[in-house]
């Protein structure tokens, strides 16, 4: 056994006894090859970690804030009487003749400014002097915010901050940095955390605040991504997907707020996997499982009871073996001539199949007697629909999973402006305003959309997946659109023909 | 510019972290009156001394500490005399591990008195760790090594301050 396997031993043993965990006995019973050597060394090593530093009096700490704050205050008025010094001007520039130092000095305040060495804390960027002021600050503000709804709130301005800063950092040409980008994962998982601990009513707002810095972070770095160097681009694509599930877990967790006790992550890569949708007859409900065709989700958890023999759509995510249903609408739309009111929409995530490959696993749900297409192989990460009736399940689409796309927005779509080329969802409780009077608008076959042919589908869920996407105040703008309606198939063929003289 | 706004955020970083560096500053010269003095002109450098400051990824407060050292080391040069052992710089451990001190024939002094006798990077982990509180992970960072390598470090020092126990 090597030295470094003591020496870890070591290691754990005292963040165990520290927290509890353990006793240096209990450490050393569960080594006892290495319990003789161990045991001295972890015998002052418990008798450092008692140690109970000195703390300072109250009347020290006042007075000490007190000639704290004078010096800050007099260096401060010493800036204002003496400029050109704080900008390291030389004194000898004093006695040049005024036009001539006049000159000197506006170029080194632009120097000063465009070089960036000194920024206030609240602007300033990672690797700034006064960034660690700012997020020092944020670690204050966070240990003094005791309500579970607030820290969430301020976990997630500060998730937004962090990519914020990540976009600021693109702009000016210099390097993301990577350490700090990675906190805005940290913080959404936190408040993800802290929203689990909220009554569902309390928790629908964070989710709300939840879903609105998500899509602006989507459309922050979808953004960047495409204009950053090779070198940024892993730490630019693994905040935007965190970005994306971060939504999805948003935009589930509004429809169901249970799922929040299974603590989902926005740096769970396998999240996407686990989330299926499903349009069908509900043929039954037995033993908390749900079968629609031969389509059957286990476990379900949903906020809503239907009976058996509705005809429904329903959205949802798996996790730890529970079907936490998100979405569930009944739907009142007419079968398709030539399709009978059995037939299964399914999709999701290609999860793989049965040893005996009758059946496939598709967004985490169970789908049998799949045919038409082999299936995916290796690692690749497909979006699989299908529709399956009379016992079978054909695949009708087979396409790369959302990771790969830019920003997309879900939800209801509540208004649809056709003059002004503007459509509005509600996503997660939050208004968002898309224009796409300059996009070029496809249904999820592909073929060419008018607005006009979407305001028949207000009040319906809809999936907008679009790119090049910018902001400007409140409302966003794209040059390409895709949509989806979540409760039965969109076709440009099909639908608002009356509006094909719209956009 | 420096403003006053960074002004009230250095002034709550002050909040935040003045019992940890004077907690640090006092196991190190455990006289409090020059304790108090060291810890105020810490905080008032590293103010003055911010547009140097370098985020390496370890916490804030590593770097006041850093520069609570360093005027520490000037406290001994002008007193021209050795880190002294004392006998009041700490509290009595957790009543849980008393029997474990009992154990291995410890006091708290003794055990003061032996870390102040480690060099180099065996003494910034052994005080960085349980002295300051920093985890495997900000220590690694603060000291730009792997945290294998502070475990090791940490594996060592523990073993030199057995030596220097055994010794006295």
């Amino acid at each position: 056994m090597s030295k470094l396997r003591k020496e870890d031993i070591l290691a754990q043993c005292l963040v165990d006894i520290r927290a509890g965990k353990s006793t240096l006995e209990e450490c050393l019973q569960q080594h006892p090859e290495y319990a003789e050597e161990l045991k001295s060394l972890l015998q002052l090593a418990v008798g450092l970690q008692s140690t109970r530093p000195a703390r300072p009096s109250e009347e020290f700490k006042r007075r000490a804030r007190a000639r704290l704050v004078e010096t800050m205050r007099a260096a401060r008025e010493e800036t204002k009487l003496a400029p050109l010094e704080r900008l390291g001007v030389p004194s000898w520039t004093r006695r040049l003749a005024m036009p001539a130092a006049a000159a000197f000095i506006a170029l080194m305040v632009v120097v000063a400014a465009g070089g960036g060495t000194i920024y206030a804390a609240g602007s300033s960027l990672p690797g700034d002097a006064l960034y660690p002021v700012k997020t020092g600050v944020e670690g204050v503000r966070l240990a003094l915010t005791k309500d579970a709804a607030s820290r969430a709130d301020l976990r997630l301005e500060i998730a937004a901050q962090r990519v914020q800063e990540a976009d600021e950092q693109s702009r000016r040409g210099r390097s993301v940095n990577v350490r700090a980008l990675a906190q805005a994962s940290k913080h959404m998982d936190e408040a993800i955390s802290e929203a689990g601990k909220l009554t569902p009513e309390k928790a629908k707002p964070v989710l709300t605040h939840l879903s609105m810095v998500t899509l602006e972070q989507q459309v922050r770095l979808a953004k960047d991504l495409e204009d950053a160097p090779e070198a940024d681009k892993d730490a630019l694509q693994q905040a935007l997907d965190a970005a994306r599930r971060g939504n999805l877990i948003a935009e589930v967790a509004y429809g169901n707020p249970a799922v929040l006790s299974t603590s989902p992550s926005v740096e769970d890569e396998g999240l996407e996997s686990s989330h299926f949708k499903v349009t069908g007859t509900l043929s039954s409900v037995e033993g908390g499982s749900w079968r629609i065709g031969n389509v059957v989700i286990k476990d379900v958890d949903s906020p809503r009871n239907i009976p058996a023999g509705t005809r429904i759509a329903v959205e949802g995510l798996v996790r730890d073996g529970k079907a936490f249903i998100s979405r569930a609408e009944v739907d009142e739309s007419k079968p398709d001539a030539g399709q009978g009111r059995d037939d299964v929409e399914v999709e999701g995530v290609f999860g793989g199949t049965s040893p005996d490959n009758k059946t496939w696993t598709v967004g985490g749900v169970q789908v049998s007697g799949p045919s038409g297409v082999e299936p995916p192989r290796g690692d690749e990460k497909k979006v699989i629909k299908g529709k399956a009736h009379s016992g079978g399940f054909t695949v009708t689409q087979k396409e790369e999973s959302d990771q790969d796309k830019q920003a997309v927005m879900k939800g209801v779509l509540v208004r649809v402006d056709v003059p002004a080329g503007m459509i509005e969802l509600n996503v997660a409780g939050a208004a968002r305003k898309l224009n796409v009077s300059q996009a070029n608008i496809v249904d999820e076959d592909g073929l060419p959309l008018t607005v006009g042919q979407l305001e028949s589908l207000s009040g319906k869920g809809v999936k907008v997946e679009a790119s090049g996407v910018y902001s400007s105040g409140n409302v966003w703008y794209a040059r390409q659109a895709r949509v989806d309606v979540e409760t039965g198939s969109l076709k440009a063929k099909d639908i608002g023909k009356k509006h094909s003289g719209g956009n | 510019m420096v403003g006053k706004l960074d002004e009230a955020a250095f002034t709550r970083l002050y909040d935040e972290y003045v019992d940890r560096v004077y907690g640090h500053v006092h196991y190190r010269i455990g006289n409090r009156a020059d304790v108090e003095d060291i810890t105020q002109e810490a905080f008032i450098r590293a103010w003055k001394a911010l547009d140097k400051y370098k985020d390496t990824g370890a916490p804030f407060v590593a770097w006041l500490i850093t520069i609570a050292d360093n005027l520490v080391v000037d406290y001994y040069r002008k007193q021209k005399k050795q880190e002294v052992p004392i006998d009041e710089v700490l509290e009595m451990p957790a009543a849980e591990n008393l029997e474990a001190l009992a154990e291995a024939k410890l006091d708290g002094a003794a055990l003061r008195n032996a870390v102040m006798k480690l060099k180099g990077d065996k003494a910034r982990v052994v005080m960085m760790h349980f002295i300051d509180g920093f985890s495997y992970e900000e220590i690694a960072r603060a000291l730009k090594k792997s945290e294998g390598a502070i475990r090791v470090i940490q594996y060592r020092a523990l073993g030199d301050l057995r030596k220097i126990l055994d010794r006295q």
